[in-house]
C-alpha cells in the first residue's frame, strides 16, 4: 500500500484505525501509571490472559461470538482475578508478582480447559476466540472508536476527579486509612479501571501487547516529570503518540500486497522506543544527562584537588 | 520398547513440576515470579530465527536455541534497565518482552505471512502429544529435555542452597562473604530461561508459568522455612500433576487447563488454613477481663 | 450542674476526655501476641514515648490504635470517640521506610496530602494550601527544598517533610513512629523543638522512640513496653531502673538503666 500523509485524514478506515489506536493508548498510559507506581506492572498481561475463561464461557453461553458479549464476558473474569490478586496482596504476605502470578496461571489453565472443551464440540465460530490473543486493529470501525472515545472519558474523567484521593492511597496507604480514605476502594477502583483498559485494548493489540501499553508509557513518562499529575498526562499523551503512530506506520510500511504489519506490535515497538529515547535522553533523570553531571563534577573536584595541594 | 500412555504423561508433568519449582522458590522470594511468563513469550523471535535457520521446522534444535537465547536476552536486557535505578524491576521486565514479542510477531508476518507457522503450538505446546515424540534411548524427546534440566537445576539448588538462601535474603551480606550474588542470581536465571523453553516446548507456556510460581507460593503460605517450603512446593508439584491427570482423563479435559485448576485450589487451600488458623490463634489467645 | 443541649456534648466533657485511652489492647500476628493487655492514657499537652527493646510491639501498638492492623481484643478511644468520628484531630507520622520515596512527588506535594482530609472528597489543592504547605516545611527548617524531587531527599530531610506534613493537619494528637532513626543533631534539635512547640499550644504527641539517653531531656511522659506494658507514666516515676529493668529483661535491663541514666 502506499499511502501519502493526507490519506489518513480523509480515508474513513484509516482514519478510525490510526483514531482508535491513539485513543486505546491514551488510556492505557494514564492507567497505566498506577499499576507501574504500584509495582504491579504486568497487570495488564494478567489480566488480559484471565479475560481467556471469561470469554469461553461467554461464547459458550451465547454461542455467537458477538464482540461486545465476549468483551463483557472477559472483562469480567480478569477484574475479578484482579480483585483476587488484591486481595491476596491484602491477606498474606506474598509479594505483588506473585499474587498476579497465581491468580494468571490458575484463570489461564481454566481458560484453556475451555478452549479445548469448546475445540471438542467442534464450533465453527471458535476461531474467532483466537483474534483475541493477537488483536486485529484492521477491524476497528468508526463504532468502536466511538465506544473507546466514551469508555475512555469516563475512565479518564474519573481519574481527574480523584486525582487527589488515588494520589495519597497510591503513594502512603497507611497515612490515607488513618485519615479515613477508603484505601480498598480506591484501589479496587484504579484496578477495574485498568481492567476495562485492557478489555478495550485486547481486541486492537492482543494480549501480550496490551501489556506493553500500560506500561511503556508510563515508564517514558516518569523520566521527565516529578508530580503525578505530570506523570499521567506525558503518559497519555505517549500512548496516544504510540498508538496513533504505531498504528500509521503498520498501514503505511505494509507492502502492497502482503499480510501487512501487525498494528499492534508495531504500535508497541513504538512505545517500547519512546521509553529507552526517555530513559537516555530525558533531562534530570535521563542515563546520559546523569553520566555528563557525574563527568563534570569529578573534573571540577579533581581540579579543585590539584589546586589545593599545590 | 513403549512405555504407557500414562505413565509418560504423568511422569512428564511431575519433572517439569520438579524442574520448575527448584529455581522458582527462589524466584518467588526475589519478586520474579512473572519471569516464567515474560520469557515465554519474548522467545518468539528466537523461534522465529531458529526456524528460519533449521528451514522451517518448529521442534528443531536451533529453535530450541534460538529461544533459550532470547530468553537469557530478556533476562539481561531488564537487569540492566532496572540497574539504572529508573525503573522498578517489574517495570523493567514489563518493557522489554512484550518488545522482543512484538519483533517476533513482526518477523512472522514479514517472512511467513503466507506460511503457516502455527503460534498456538508454540504458546501452548500440548502435554497430551508428549508420548508420540520419542527421544532417546527409547525415551520420550520432553523427558531427555525436561529430566535433564531438572537434574542439572537439581545439583545447582541442592550444591548451593546455603548460599542462594542467603544472596536471596541478603544480597549485602553475600557479597561482603565473599559470594558474588550478582553471580549466582546470574546462574539461576539462566538456568530458569533454559527450563521454561525446555519445559514448556514440551507442555506449553501455561503449565511452565504455573508450575514456577503456583507451588511455592502455596508452600511460603504454610511455612517461612526455606528448607520445609521447597519440600511441600515439590510435594505440591506431585500430587497436582497426578490428580490433575486423574481428574482430566475422567473428565475428557485439557490435562494442562485441570492440573493449572488444581494448584489453583491447593493455593486457595493454603490460604484458607492460613486464615483460619489467624482466627484460632485469635479466638484462644484473647485476654481476659 | 449545667444544662446541655440534647444531642451536643458538654463543652467541657468532651475537653476533658483524654487525647488517647487504651483500654486492654491486645494483637496477635500468629501464636505468639505482639502487643498484649496494654491500657494507658495520654493526657492533652504531653510528649510521651513509646520505649522497649526491638520487637517489643511499638510499631505495632501504634498500628493498633489507629486501626491499620486488626485488634485481637481491646479498644482505643481518641477524645473519648472511637477514631472514626474524630479522623482530622488525630495525626500518624510513619516509619520513614513504609513509602516508596521514587514516587513522582515533590516536597511540597507531600507536605500537601496532609491538608487532605480536611479538604474533603473531590475538592482539589489550590493556592491557600499550598501556602499553608510550605509555611509547615518553614516550621521544620525545609523551605528551601519545598520544589525538590522526594527522592533527593536525604533520611533526615525526608524525615522532616513527614513531619511537616502532620504539622499541616493541625491535629490534637500525633503518633511518630521513630522520628529520630537515621537523623543528624540538627534534625533531631529541629523534630524536638517542634514537638515542644506543639505541646506549648496544647497538643500531645506519641513518639516510638530508642534512645534511652535522651527520654528525660524530650519527654514528660513514658510508656514502657515489652508485649504487654510494663509502666506508664511521668517520665520521672515511670521511667525507673526497675522499669528498665523488667521491659529489657535481666541481662540488658542494667546495661539500659545505665545508660538512661539519672538517679540509681
Ligand atoms: N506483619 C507482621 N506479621 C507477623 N508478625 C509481625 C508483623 N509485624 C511485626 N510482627 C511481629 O510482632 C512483634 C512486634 O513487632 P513490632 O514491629 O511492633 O516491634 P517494634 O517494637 O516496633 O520493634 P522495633 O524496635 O524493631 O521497631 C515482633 O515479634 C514481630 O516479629
Ligand atoms: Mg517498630
Amino acid at each position: 500500500m502506499s499511502l501519502s500523509p493526507a490519506d489518513f485524514f480523509t480515508d474513513y478506515t484509516l482514519r478510525s484505525i490510526v483514531l482508535g489506536s491513539a485513543l486505546l493508548g491514551l488510556v492505557a498510559g494514564t492507567l497505566g501509571c498506577f499499576s507501574v507506581l504500584r509495582r504491579q506492572s504486568l497487570i495488564g498481561d494478567t489480566v488480559a490472559h484471565a479475560a481467556l475463561p471469561g470469554l469461553c464461557a461467554a461464547f459458550l453461553l451465547t454461542g455467537t461470538r458477538d464482540t461486545l458479549g465476549l468483551l463483557v464476558g472477559g472483562g469480567l473474569s480478569g477484574l475479578l482475578a484482579s480483585l483476587l490478586a488484591l486481595g491476596i496482596l491484602r491477606y498474606s504476605r506474598l509479594k505483588e508478582d506473585v499474587a498476579l502470578g497465581v491468580t494468571f496461571s490458575t484463570f489461564f489453565g481454566i481458560g484453556i480447559a475451555l478452549l479445548t472443551a469448546i475445540g471438542q464440540s467442534g464450533n465453527a465460530a471458535q476461531a474467532g476466540l483466537e483474534g483475541f490473543l493477537f488483536g486485529q486493529a484492521a477491524a476497528l470501525t468508526a463504532g468502536d472508536v466511538a465506544r473507546f472515545a466514551v469508555l475512555g472519558a469516563l475512565a479518564l474523567g474519573t481519574v481527574a476527579a480523584l486525582h487527589k484521593e488515588l494520589q495519597l492511597s497510591l503513594f502512603d496507604p497507611d497515612y490515607a486509612a488513618v485519615q479515613g480514605w477508603p484505601v480498598a476502594g480506591l484501589t479496587a477502583l484504579s484496578t477495574a479501571l485498568t481492567v476495562l483498559a485492557v478489555m478495550l485494548g485486547l481486541q486492537t493489540v492482543g494480549v501480550v501487547l496490551m501489556a506493553a501499553m500500560l506500561i511503556a508509557p508510563a515508564v517514558a513518562a516518569r523520566q521527565w516529570t516529578r508530580s503525578l499529575g505530570g506523570m499521567l498526562r506525558l503518559a497519555g499523551g505517549f500512548g496516544a503518540l504510540s498508538g496513533g503512530l504505531g498504528a500509521a506506520l503498520s498501514l503505511a510500511l505494509s507492502p502492497e500486497g502482503g499480510a501487512g504489519l501487525p498494528t499492534g506490535a508495531v504500535t508497541v515497538l513504538t512505545a517500547t522506543a519512546l521509553a529507552v529515547l526517555s530513559l537516555l535522553l530525558a533531562p534530570g533523570r535521563g542515563v546520559i544527562a546523569g553520566w555528563g553531571r557525574q563527568r563534570q563534577a569529578r573534573a571540577r573536584l579533581r581540579r579543585e584537588l590539584a589546586g589545593g595541594r599545590r | 520398547m513403549t512405555l504407557p500412555f500414562d505413565l509418560v504423561i504423568v511422569g512428564t508433568a511431575v519433572m517439569v513440576a520438579w524442574a520448575c519449582t527448584l529455581p522458582g522458590l527462589f524466584l518467588v522470594l526475589r519478586r520474579q515470579a512473572l519471569l516464567g511468563d515474560a520469557i515465554s513469550h519474548a522467545a518468539l523471535p528466537g523461534i522465529v530465527a531458529g526456524y528460519w535457520l533449521s528451514g522451517g521446522s518448529l521442534a528443531s534444535l536451533p529453535a530450541l536455541v534460538g529461544a533459550s537465547l532470547s530468553g537469557l536476552l530478556t533476562v539481561g536486557l531488564s537487569a540492566l534497565i532496572a540497574r539504572s535505578g529508573r525503573v522498578k524491576e517489574d517495570a523493567a521486565l514489563g518493557l522489554v518482552f512484550p518488545a522482543l514479542f512484538a519483533a517476533g510477531v513482526i518477523a512472522v508476518s514479514l517472512n511467513y505471512g503466507n506460511v503457516h507457522l502455527d503460534l498456538d503450538a508454540v504458546l501452548y505446546g500440548e502435554i497430551a502429544y508428549t508420548p508420540f515424540r520419542p527421544g532417546w534411548l527409547g525415551l520420550p524427546a520432553a523427558w531427555v529435555l525436561v529430566g535433564g534440566m531438572g537434574l542439572v537445576n537439581a545439583l545447582f539448588v541442592g550444591g548451593l542452597f546455603k548460599e542462594l538462601r542467603l544472596s536471596t535474603f541478603d544480597p549485602g551480606l553475600a557479597r561482603t562473604l565473599g559470594f558474588s550474588p550478582r553471580l549466582l542470581s546470574g546462574a539461576l536465571l539462566t538456568l530458569v530461561a533454559l527450563t521454561v523453553v525446555a519445559a514448556f516446548e514440551a507442555v506449553g507456556a501455561v503449565l511452565v508459568v504455573a508450575f514456577l510460581v503456583v507451588p511455592s507460593a502455596t508452600a511460603l503460605l504454610l511455612t517461612r522455612r526455606l528448607g520445609t517450603a521447597l519440600g511441600l512446593a515439590l510435594g505440591a508439584g506431585l500430587s497436582a500433576s497426578v490428580l490433575g491427570y486423574v481428574v482430566a482423563l475422567a473428565l475428557d479435559a485439557s490435562i494442562t487447563g485441570v492440573v493449572a485448576g488444581v494448584l489453583g485450589l491447593q493455593f486457595v487451600g493454603a490460604l484458607a488454613a492460613q486464615g483460619l488458623r489467624a482466627r484460632r490463634v485469635r479466638g484462644r489467645a484473647a485476654p481476659q477481663g | 450542674m449545667t444544662v446541655t443541649v440534647p444531642g451536643t456534648a458538654p463543652a467541657s466533657l468532651a475537653g476533658s476526655a483524654p487525647p488517647l485511652a487504651l483500654r486492654g489492647l491486645s494483637v496477635a500476628y500468629a501464636e505468639a501476641p505482639a502487643v498484649w493487655d496494654v491500657s494507658f492514657e495520654v493526657p492533652a499537652a504531653s510528649l510521651t514515648a513509646i520505649i522497649g527493646p526491638n520487637g517489643a510491639g511499638k510499631s505495632t501498638l501504634l498500628k493498633a490504635a489507629l486501626g491499620l492492623v486488626p485488634r485481637l481484643a481491646g479498644e482505643a478511644l481518641f477524645f473519648g470517640a472511637p477514631l472514626s468520628r474524630v479522623r482530622r484531630r488525630v495525626a500518624y507520622v510513619p516509619q520513614r521506610t513504609s513509602v516508596d520515596w521514587d514516587f513522582p512527588a515533590s516536597a511540597l506535594d507531600v507536605v500537601t496530602m496532609g491538608l487532605y482530609g480536611r479538604l474533603g472528597w473531590l475538592r482539589r489543592p489550590g493556592r491557600r494550601e499550598r501556602a499553608q504547605a510550605l509555611a509547615c516545611l518553614e516550621r521544620v527548617g525545609m523551605a528551601d527544598f519545598a520544589g525538590r524531587q522526594i527522592s533527593e531527599l536525604s533520611g533526615g530531610q525526608q524525615q522532616r517533610v513527614f513531619l511537616a506534613r502532620a504539622l499541616a493537619q493541625e491535629a490534637d494528637l500525633t503518633f511518630m513512629d521513630e522520628p529520630f532513626a537515621g537523623v543528624d543533631a540538627v534534625t533531631e534539635r529541629t523534630i524536638v523543638d517542634v514537638l515542644h512547640g506543639l505541646r506549648g499550644q496544647g497538643r500531645s504527641v506519641v513518639v516510638v522512640h530508642h534512645d534511652l539517653d535522651t527520654v528525660r531531656e524530650y519527654f514528660d511522659r513514658v510508656a514502657l513496653l515489652n508485649v504487654s506494658l510494663v509502666a506508664a507514666g511521668p517520665t520521672g516515676t515511670a521511667f525507673s531502673p526497675a522499669h528498665l529493668r523488667a521491659a529489657y529483661g535481666e541481662r540488658h535491663g542494667a546495661l539500659a538503666a545505665a545508660l538512661a541514666g539519672g538517679p540509681p
